[in-house]
């Protein structure tokens, strides 16, 4: 894939983040320069520690930078205010988190509904939760299913908004690796089928291998950034 | 959203029980303040309604005798009086067939046509008088139930030393005697008192007052209005020729007085109560929904960071809250409503109204369903704004730990050596959440000191009952004559069946004055080595009466501007009423009342009489036999106007005093262990949920479900023992201003609380805090401590 060709979807210059707590300042992110493409699969791989969901959270919009300038498309969303950056998340971002953080009172129609009710365009609820194979679990409570099965709903969740972005914070790191590769597969299918931008960042290298783009982060920068010349189906890959 | 209304509904229903809790201390509160405003409402509006339809007077006057014509005379030379009537009242006594003692009456006389005349009856069975028979009564709607007396019956009235027998026409109840208590006693005892209303024109043959009357009562018109109690003095002064006894505005009346100063003692309470209520309730709520919000810290974020907005989360919890507040509200206005129903019965059976109904009061019911959510609103706001303050990407970690500081108490190490390792832990808890524990105390202070001042309310009324039975009267029987008779009445009394020992009194009514400061009293003299009248002071010791002068209250001493050593004067109300110059040779501290006393001979010599007598105490020692003659004997003993029974109106006393209250002080101690079962409850469950790992990194380690509970037994113990103890200062403070709002000029409400009360309210706050712990301790046997160990932070 040639960088030239592609559409800029995000584009980060001089991120900086630094921490304050109380009389302690921890500075995490040290300047990120970095530009994210269209429909492409990014993994950003880190140790603990390197700033990865920091950055991530930046990128979502549920976390601001202390310094540097942000683009979403055209829009600059470092300067936005509150309440543009909760229009920007409805509009734009689906998020699937490490520890899945559904609603322990819904079903699990009902979480995707919380995400479908609040968007313009969604999927239909079962639609998205088919395209994830856990249609005929629609109205189970979270406390009735697998890790895995958690996080295929928290990613139908993300998805039946039809985002731009789906960010995914570590999707397989509460998993065993049998429901880790069912996971990583339907973020594949996903990016595959429907096109869409995702980033997934994790400190497990292997899953390296199935992604257009690999960024390495490391004290807070962007050390390597590298395109695989074949990506591996996340069925082979093995950590 | 409709997705989170489900959730919502679910989130409502999984808390149930905290939920529960929280209401029922909101519904207490609400309750208390809808059901005492209630019953204030309720007994202020049957008084209203029944004084107008009854036409309640402004003024009595009790004068010796008067031409009825003359009273009008004088009647139009003063203005501001709208209206008066004459009538006779008189002292009575009832002999009822198969019942050997006499029975204590006062006859009051009524026009014999039913006009609608100043203090008119509400016939309750039969009818008015009907034209013709002279000698038709009316009875006294409770004595008549009490001694089942019915319309139809004949009852014979000992009226001047004559006997007469009279047609039962009808029972009545009048809005003078609301409150009836029998002469020379201390409560109502409506089987041994009653009321007998008569014809004018009987009453007039059979006393020798024709065209005369001795009793008048009166309406003022507004001019009057503007200054009672000059209009009052300026008519009884025209009357002064006739023997004016004393002169009463409605607000001294016997009976309005005790109707009233109830009605300020529930309006106390009526304020009081649902205060210390709500404010607990406000407290816990405030710190439950903050921190109910904090456990949802999570969510808050993910919904946040899926773009949920801000206005929705809050919308959301609002309706939490809102669902908390009104419930509580509603709930406290059903509570309330039955309270007030219940407090409504219990003062029928004391208070005498036509229509005593409990009746349903908006305005409090709303005011309390806005103050409950009101508070359970504040609670929440603060708490989710706190959550929704924070960026999603904050919300979604767990909250920084806690501050890791040693606590004051850590300074002290010689101190802190010394407590195990869990009382450590629990000394940390508290210490390091001073709000949490603040409100904790706060809540156990206010409930013992709830328990203690319901059960101080019984001591009080049993003090006062028993001070006066044990400490200060030692007769069986005390009789009582309407004029003073000489001392061969007392060889009489002596000779009745079974009198061991009689001894004399003269009680009689007195105007003091110093200067410009007057009081009306009663000013008893006894034999200064009375072996059946031991005169007290506050602190239960003998009051000595002095050879020459008086001993007199404080109190009344500080009224009439007086000091011990100083001289005052006093004339006799009825008979001569020459001023009599005496020394205050004490001053005493006294419970009850505003006793007066003086020497017996000394009094006698004062008036220049010669050892007159108005009552005699008597001491028995009788056989069954002996009593029934006695009773007899009495029935005809020659001017004897009423008696008393010592053991008969103790007892009554105790029924219908202990009666009515105690049912109300089991009613406290419920609600107060609900303030404890609230408090603690709510506090360690939602505790129990925040540190579900740490309780599962304790059963790791090997600690027995029992061990892991007494870490949240002994917070709870000390927390709770701390505030108990502080709730006795205060219980105490509840009690003096309660006692103080009965207080009155007729008699003072002692505060008293036993060392056994004390203990009492110690032991069911212990018992309350066991209770609960046990509910907690169910809790953490119950808990799923290896999923809470897997879950994430």
């Amino acid at each position: 894939m040639e960088q030239n060709k592609k559409e800029v979807e995000i584009s980060l210059r001089g991120i900086t983040k630094t921490y304050i707590m109380g009389e302690v300042k921890v500075p995490v992110l040290h300047g990120i320069d970095l530009d994210i493409y269209k429909s492409e699969l990014t993994v950003i791989l880190g140790s603990s520690g390197t700033g990865k969901s920091t950055l991530l959270n930046i990128i979502g919009g549920i976390d601001t930078a202390t310094s540097g300038q942000y683009f979403f498309r055209d829009k600059d969303i470092s300067s936005a205010s509150d309440k543009e950056l909760t229009k920007f998340r409805r509009d734009n971002i689906g998020f699937v988190f490490q520890f899945y953080n559904l609603v322990p009172t819904l079903t699990s129609k009902e979480n995707v509904e919380v995400s479908t009710e609040i968007s313009k365009d969604p999927m239909d609820p079962l639609e998205s939760l088919e395209l994830v194979e856990m249609k005929e679990k629609k109205d189970f409570f979270p406390s009735q299913m697998s890790g895995g099965q958690q996080q295929r709903i928290s990613i139908a969740r993300a998805l039946a908004k039809k985002p731009a972005l789906m960010l995914c914070d570590e999707p397989t790191g509460a998993l065993d690796f049998k429901t880790g590769q069912q996971v990583i597969k339907t973020l594949n299918d996903l990016n595959e089928k429907l096109g869409t931008t995702i980033i997934i960042i994790t400190h497990c290298a292997p899953l390296a291998d199935m992604a257009h783009r690999v960024i390495h982060l490391g004290r807070g920068v962007v050390l390597d950034s590298k395109y695989n010349k074949t990506r591996r189906p996340p069925e082979e890959i093995v950590w | 959203m409709t997705v989170l209304n489900k959730k919502l509904k679910r989130d409502l229903f999984l808390s149930k029980g905290m939920l529960a809790a929280i209401i029922t201390l909101i519904a207490i509160g609400t309750g208390f303040l809808v059901g005492m405003d209630g019953t204030y409402n309720n007994l202020h509006n049957a008084k209203m309604a029944y004084y107008s339809r009854c036409r309640m007077p402004d003024f009595w006057i009790n004068l010796k005798k008067a031409p009825v014509v003359d009273v009008k005379n004088h009647l139009n030379k003063v203005k501001g009086i709208s209206e008066i009537r004459n009538r006779i009242v008189y002292p009575a006594m009832v002999d009822l067939e198969g019942v050997n003692k006499p029975i204590t009456a006062t006859a009051v006389s009524l026009p014999g046509k039913d006009n609608s005349v100043i203090n008119n009856l509400y016939i309750k069975t039969g009818s008015y008088f009907s034209p013709g028979n002279k000698k038709q009564v009316i009875v006294s709607y409770k004595f008549a139930k009490a001694r089942n007396i019915r319309p139809g019956s004949y009852i014979s009235l000992i009226i001047k030393g004559r006997k007469k027998k009279l047609y039962v026409i009808g029972t009545a109840i009048s809005s003078e005697y609301v409150f009836t208590i029998p002469p020379g006693s201390m409560c109502p005892d409506s089987e041994n008192y009653g009321i007998f209303w008569v014809k004018d024109k009987f009453a007039q043959n059979t006393l020798g007052y024709d065209g005369a009357c001795n009793n008048i009562v009166g309406l003022f018109n507004p001019n009057g209005k503007v200054n009672p109690k000059l209009t009052l003095d300026t008519f009884a002064k025209t009357l002064d020729q006739y023997g004016v006894f004393t002169s009463t505005l409605l607000k001294n009346q016997q009976s309005n007085l005790s109707l009233n100063s109830e009605l300020s003692g529930i309006q106390m309470m009526a304020t009081m109560l649902p205060i210390i209520f709500l404010s607990v309730a406000a407290l816990v709520l405030n710190v439950i929904m903050t921190r109910l919000a904090e456990q949802e810290r999570v969510i808050i974020g993910t919904l946040k960071a899926l773009g949920v907005k801000n206005n929705a989360i809050f919308s959301f919890y609002l309706k939490y809250s809102l669902f908390v507040g009104i419930s509580g509200g509603v709930l406290g206005c059903l509570v309330g409503y039955w309270l007030s129903q219940q407090m409504t019965q219990m003062y029928t059976g004391i208070f005498t109204f036509p229509h005593l109904i409990n009746h349903i009061y908006l305005k409090p019911m709303l005011a309390g369903i806005i103050i409950s959510v009101f508070f359970a609103v504040i609670g929440t706001v603060k708490g989710v704004k706190l959550m929704i303050s924070l960026n999603p990407a904050e919300a979604m970690h767990p909250p920084p730990p806690a501050s890791g500081k040693p606590i004051l108490l850590e300074r002290f190490k010689t101190l802190w050596k010394h407590f195990s390792f869990r009382t450590q832990i629990v000394m940390r808890g508290i210490f390091r959440n001073k709000i949490k524990s603040i409100i904790g105390i706060t809540a156990a202070a206010l409930g013992s000191s709830l328990v203690l001042m319901s059960l101080g309310m019984m001591n009080s009324i049993d003090y006062m009952v028993m001070f006066q039975f044990k400490n200060v009267l030692h007769n069986n029987y005390s009789l009582h004559f309407k004029t003073p008779l000489g001392y061969s009445a007392l060889y009489e009394a002596q000779r009745l069946p079974g009198v061991t020992y009689a001894e004399p009194q003269l009680k009689l009514s007195v105007n003091f004055k110093n200067g410009r400061f007057t009081k009306k009293c009663q000013l008893t003299g006894i034999l200064p080595n009375s072996k059946l009248v031991t005169p007290c002071d506050s602190k239960g010791r003998r009051i000595r009466i002095p050879q020459n002068g008086i001993a007199m209250t404080k109190r009344l001493a500080k009224k009439l501007h007086v000091k011990q050593g100083e001289y005052i004067t006093f004339s006799t109300i009825k008979g001569d009423r020459t001023p009599h110059k005496v020394k205050i040779a004490s001053t005493v501290k006294s419970t009850l009342g505003i006793p007066v006393y003086i020497n017996y001979k000394y009094f006698n010599r004062l008036l220049g009489e010669d050892h007159i007598i108005t009552n005699i105490l008597l001491k028995t020692d009788q056989t069954s036999v002996q009593k029934k003659e006695f009773l007899k004997k009495l029935k005809k003993f020659p001017m004897l106007t009423s008696y008393n029974n010592k053991e008969i109106t103790q007892d009554s006393m105790d029924k219908e005093l202990n009666g009515a209250y105690s049912s109300m002080v089991y009613t406290m101690i419920f609600f107060a262990g609900i303030i404890f079962f609230g408090s603690i409850l709510n506090s360690v469950l939602i505790s129990i949920a925040e540190r579900k790992r740490e309780i599962a990194t304790f059963r790791v380690l090997g600690y027995k479900p029992l061990e892991v509970g007494s870490l949240f037994l002994r917070e709870i113990l000390a927390v709770n023992i701390i505030g108990s103890l502080l709730g006795l200062p205060l219980g105490y403070l509840l009690l003096f201003g309660m006692c103080f709002s009965f207080t009155n000029d007729m008699y003072a409400m002692p505060c008293y609380i036993s060392l056994s009360s004390y203990v009492l309210t110690l032991i069911l706050s212990l018992f309350f805090m066991i209770g609960s712990y046990l509910i907690i301790q169910r809790t953490i046997n119950k808990l799923d401590w290896p999923q809470a160990l897997n879950a994430k932070q």
